[in-house]
């Protein structure tokens, strides 16, 4: 810490002046944007003696894998206060700013009030207001005509990740084309899912566990401002002493906690972790006995074929992607009896190293194959690729193999949305084979957090089926490829902004909205995306409901039903309700519960004779508590105490050579430079500077945009390092034009030395209408590399892979 | 005696602005104001850093009244309107309060908002704790260490909400209380010393 950012030498009055001088600059500027009131729908509250007061309890979002419990005070019918439950442990007592700021989201100018209709081009936001009867039969109308047209496969219905998890039935219902992969966020899982198994990015052990252990690298991830309350965990492991590493091209909020910071350039982390790979082998530090116990480093591959030297009659229990055909089980170099075995053999003495000729074929062990590979990789390479010095990569290879337990920590965005994400998920599979810090205390390795609420395994409940037949189609064309292949779709409904957000290169994306046929979005806010629509649906958010009772959830150990709502603002309406219309036209709205009770009590009908962890709650007994009930066992963290014996790969072992990957010569991760951010791309001539994009404190992707206490603090703004800013003559406050061939967008500027020289930062998106001119989407990069669609998750969108020139606007 | 005060354990600040949220919902604290607020220190962007690339620090300040027991704000304020209360808290007597901001000009701390026109509330209508009494034009605010609740025995919002727990408030004059073990044992200091004030609100790191 330098001497200058101490409050005690440093707080001189003069210079808390200018700190606190910059919060009230903000709060100017913020007026000077126009602080608005909400538009003076809301009457003044009455002044009643004592205003009626009563509390409400829901689940928040999901989005920020937080599923925090809020407790909503509801004066006079208004959520007038939020703060965390008491109706959980105090271990799950979370809050952040996120939900207690709800109090002015509800209200927020932004929500969209009556169904609308376009009246002006598509893209200029003119709309007029017509009747739910006329919107809803407009929607269905649409939809039937390109049915009846083009067929079924021309309907393209899809739900948002909030929307979804309350409620999503009705693109079933009509069997629309669901959009395919997502594309998100499993860029690195598609380089973990065969070693560790698919969905080993949700760590087998427990956050709490990083004050267990001696070294945490945050790989790419800023837990401090995504998801905020699991940031407790490393803040209780950084006072316990843990030693923090950060990989992140950007000084973050984690990064600013840890012990050390490694500015990678964007796009090479693999390089690095290539670089500690190559110094544990050179050194010698691995793990041989775990190699030799838990991993397929000892397996025996066939030199010239490729494959993997397996046994035709013994199978694996569980053919899975590593071949991607039903596998024979693997055979190893056995050097007690000089001669090779099946692997599960008992007794069995796998050779690490070494060449064999059987049968006339030449065979070695992946681990030979794996320093074959490395021989190409030096670590001068490793540290010329990404920036960081040999000293350092080789004093973290240190750490992490000989200093464990160590965990790695990675995100799912940064490093994540790059073309090359597989090659790093890869790598540090290895690295973590190699090591053996996987499945102990203290050791681990995926994307950190609590666990996904919408996945809680402790709790078990019903789910709403439709009849067989109703179910979501896909024309085999990811949404995000529907811009550039041909494909069916003529009609669109989506729930949430998903061609704004789940998309890059947004003129590409929406030149083709603009060319279908029909398109109609449900949406709580003026989202990007509803300029688009030719109908907009007011849907309502989740504090309100037509009845008392909401989504029922389970989260982090306890089910919750959101109950003591808000009537819906408006004229809108909760999810549940605009399916039912739509189903309506359909006549099938009997295939639905009528009631947000009726689905509730469905989803808890006889569970606890399913799952004795569930025995008491029910739908009464929610209702009696509050509307929170732990799940009986799960304590304060339900994590499982994940061990190394129970991988989900087809030998059961962390599978280190991907031999499907062989046609692209990707067994092992040989390193690829990004698509299109990397040091040697001729086009930095043009576009000399990366654009990164990432979590800020005040979204959760575009929500919260519209919320009016946050733009005290926060509107769209481009980060650039002093260096940067100089050389355009750009000052913080000044308004910049992004550009690139894709497009461009105007917004402002700070100059801000936590950007390293060479790199744009900006927090993902918010509502194009803050910006001064089209929005951050306009730039980014929708590449894809053939690779990809061979990868568990398929092609991810590269909105990092991004290279742009800024000038003053 | 008690001697209500908080401490701020800054290695724990993640600098995520709950708290400035949390307190600005529970007081009703109107639009272009705070009580609360979270600072970069010495950085005139917020999340911005000291120190050039790539040799960077950034350190969060979450300041608000600092509840000070000689306090600045008292002593210039000429209606007596600000006073420290019988739990040793600095108030503000709205309806003594005639607007004259000397107290503003004296707090060192910046910590006083000034309610220059009519307040806007957004949502508009009176969100926050009900027992919170509402300000009006020409009155000064602050900080009251969530008065309504620590009167009724809870602890101040800008506590309860803190994801990283990283504040404690708690009895100064009890010397068994967790907020006085910090101060004799975690080296806890308070800003602007030199000044006199003799804050209420400590810093550990």
């Amino acid at each position: 810490m330098s001497g200058t950012s101490s409050p005690h030498s440093g707080l001189s009055r003069r210079s808390f002046l200018k700190a606190s001088g910059a919060a009230a600059g903000a709060l100017g500027l913020a007026a000077a944007a126009g602080m608005t009131t909400t538009d003076g729908w809301l009457s003044p509250a009455e002044a009643h003696a004592e205003a009626e007061e009563r509390v409400a309890h829901l689940c928040h979002q999901f989005h920020c894998l937080t599923g925090c419990n809020l407790k909503c005070t509801i004066r006079d019918d208004r959520v007038a206060m939020v703060e965390p439950s008491d109706l959980v442990d105090e271990h799950h007592r979370t809050i952040c700013l996120r939900g207690i700021s709800e109090v002015q989201h509800i209200y927020a100018q932004d929500r969209i009030q009556t169904p609308l209709r376009r009246v002006g081009e598509r893209g200029e936001g003119k709309f007029e207001q017509i009747s739910w009867e006329e919107a809803i039969k407009t929607i269905a109308d649409a939809i039937k005509e390109a049915q009846k047209k083009y067929g079924e496969e021309s309907v393209f219905v899809r739900k948002s990740t909030e929307a979804g998890i309350d409620f999503d039935f009705f693109g079933a219902l009509i069997k629309a084309d669901s959009g395919g992969e997502w594309g998100l966020d499993r860029g690195q899982p598609n380089g973990t899912a065969c070693a560790f198994g698919p969905f080993s990015y949700c760590p087998n052990r427990s956050i709490w566990e990083f004050t267990d252990a001696s070294t945490i690298i945050e790989l790419g991830h800023n837990p401090l401002e995504s998801g905020i309350v699991w940031s407790r965990a490393l803040m209780d492991a950084k006072e316990a002493g843990v030693h923090i590493v950060t990989v992140d091209p950007r000084f973050t909020g984690t990064a600013s906690k840890s012990d050390e910071w490694l500015p990678v350039r964007p796009g090479t982390d693999a390089a690095l972790i290539q670089g500690m790979i190559r110094v544990i082998l050179d050194e010698g530090w691995y793990d041989e006995e775990f190699i030799k116990e838990n991993t397929s480093l000892v397996h025996l591959v066939d030199r010239a074929a490729g494959k993997t030297y397996r046994s035709a009659e013994a199978m694996c229990p569980n053919p899975a992607v590593v071949s991607l055909e039903e596998v024979g089980a693997p055979h190893v170099w056995d050097e007690a009896a000089g001669e090779p075995r099946l692997y599960s053999e008992s007794g069995v003495q796998p050779a690490l190293e070494g060449t064999w000729v059987i049968d006339g074929k030449e065979y070695s062990t992946e681990f030979t194959l794996m320093k074959e590979w490395l021989a190409d990789y030096s670590l001068e390479w490793a540290a010329e690729t990404c920036g960081i010095s040999q000293k350092t990569i080789a004093a973290l290879a240190d750490r992490y193999a000989n200093n464990g337990p160590a965990i790695i920590d990675f995100g799912l965005g940064g490093p994540d949305k790059y073309t090359n994400a597989d090659v790093l998920g890869h790598s540090t599979s290895i690295l973590v084979a190699i090591t053996g810090n996987y499945g102990k205390p203290g050791a681990g390795f995926g994307f950190y957090h609590g666990g996904l609420g919408a996945d809680d395994p402790a709790a078990t409940l019903n789910a709403w089926a439709l009849p067989e037949e109703y179910a979501y189609t896909t024309c085999g064309i990811s949404m995000y490829d529907m811009p550039y292949k041909e494909n069916p779709i003529r009609v669109a409904l989506t729930f949430g902004d998903a061609f704004t957000l789940q998309a890059a290169a947004a003129n590409d994306t929406l030149a083709w909205v603009k060319s279908l046929d029909f398109f109609a979005i449900v949406d709580i806010y003026h989202s990007s995306a509803v300029d688009y629509a030719d109908i907009v649906l007011p849907a309502c958010s989740k504090f309100e409901c037509e009845e008392n009772v909401k989504a029922l959830r389970a989260s982090y150990g306890h089910v919750m039903l959101a109950n003591g709502m808000v009537q819906p603002l408006f004229e809108s309406k909760s999810d549940l309700q605009i399916e039912r219309l739509l189903a309506a036209e359909w006549g099938l709205e009997h295939l639905l519960p009528e009631t947000y009770e009726e689905l509730a009590r469905f989803m808890l009908d006889g569970v606890e004779e399913l799952d004795p962890n569930m025995k008491g709650i029910t739908y009464e007994k929610l209702l009696e508590s509050g509307g929170c009930l732990p799940v009986a066992g799960a304590g304060p963290d339900y994590r499982p105490d994940g061990g190394v014996d129970e991988i989900p790969t087809p030998s059961g072992k962390i599978e280190c050579y991907f031999e499907y990957l062989s046609d692209f010569g990707h067994q092992f991760p040989v390193y690829e430079d990004a698509n299109e951010a990397y040091e040697a791309n001729p086009l930095k001539e043009q576009y000399p500077l990366y654009f990164m994009q990432g979590k800020t404190r005040y979204r959760i992707h575009a929500y919260y945009t519209s919320n009016q206490w946050f733009q005290e603090n926060f509107g769209p703004y481009v980060n650039i390092s002093p260096e940067d800013a100089e050389a355009r003559g750009l000052s913080t406050g000044d308004k910049v034009r992004v550009f690139n061939s894709r497009g461009e967008f105007k917004c402002g500027v700070h100059v801000n030395p936590s950007l390293q020289p060479g790199v744009l930062f900006m927090a993902e998106t918010t509502y194009t209408r803050y910006y001064d001119e089209g929005f951050l989407q306009n730039v980014t990069n929708s590449a894809r590399i053939e690779r990809a669609y061979s990868l568990y998750f398929g092609p991810q969108i590269p909105y990092n892979d991004t290279l742009v020139q800024i000038e003053k606007a | 005696m008690t001697k209500l005060g908080m401490a701020i354990n800054k290695t724990r600040c993640i600098g995520c602005q709950t708290c400035a949220f949390a307190c600005k919902m529970q007081n009703g604290v109107p639009q272009g104001m705070r009580w609360n607020r979270v600072l970069t220190e010495g950085c005139d962007v917020e999340d911005g850093a000291l120190g050039e690339f790539p040799n960077l620090t950034r350190t969060y300040l979450p300041l608000a009244c600092q509840h000070c027991e000689n306090p600045a704000c008292q002593r210039v304020c000429p209606t007596g309107a600000t006073y420290k209360d019988d739990k040793g808290r600095v108030q503000v007597d709205y309806d003594k309060c005639i607007g004259c901001r000397m107290c503003m000009a004296a707090c060192p701390y910046n910590a006083r908002v000034f309610n220059w026109s009519e307040p806007v509330r957004d949502p508009d209508f009176n969100y926050g704790d009900a027992a919170v009494p509402v300000r009006s034009k020409g009155v000064v605010e602050k900080c009251t260490l969530c008065k309504e609740r620590t009167d009724r025995g809870e602890e101040p919002m800008c506590v309860v909400c803190c994801p990283t727990r990283a504040r404690i408030f708690g009895d100064l004059d009890d010397p068994d209380s967790e907020i006085s073990r910090i101060v004799r044992e975690r080296s806890a200091y308070v800003l602007l010393e030199e000044q006199g004030t003799k804050p209420q609100v400590y810093y550990f790191d």
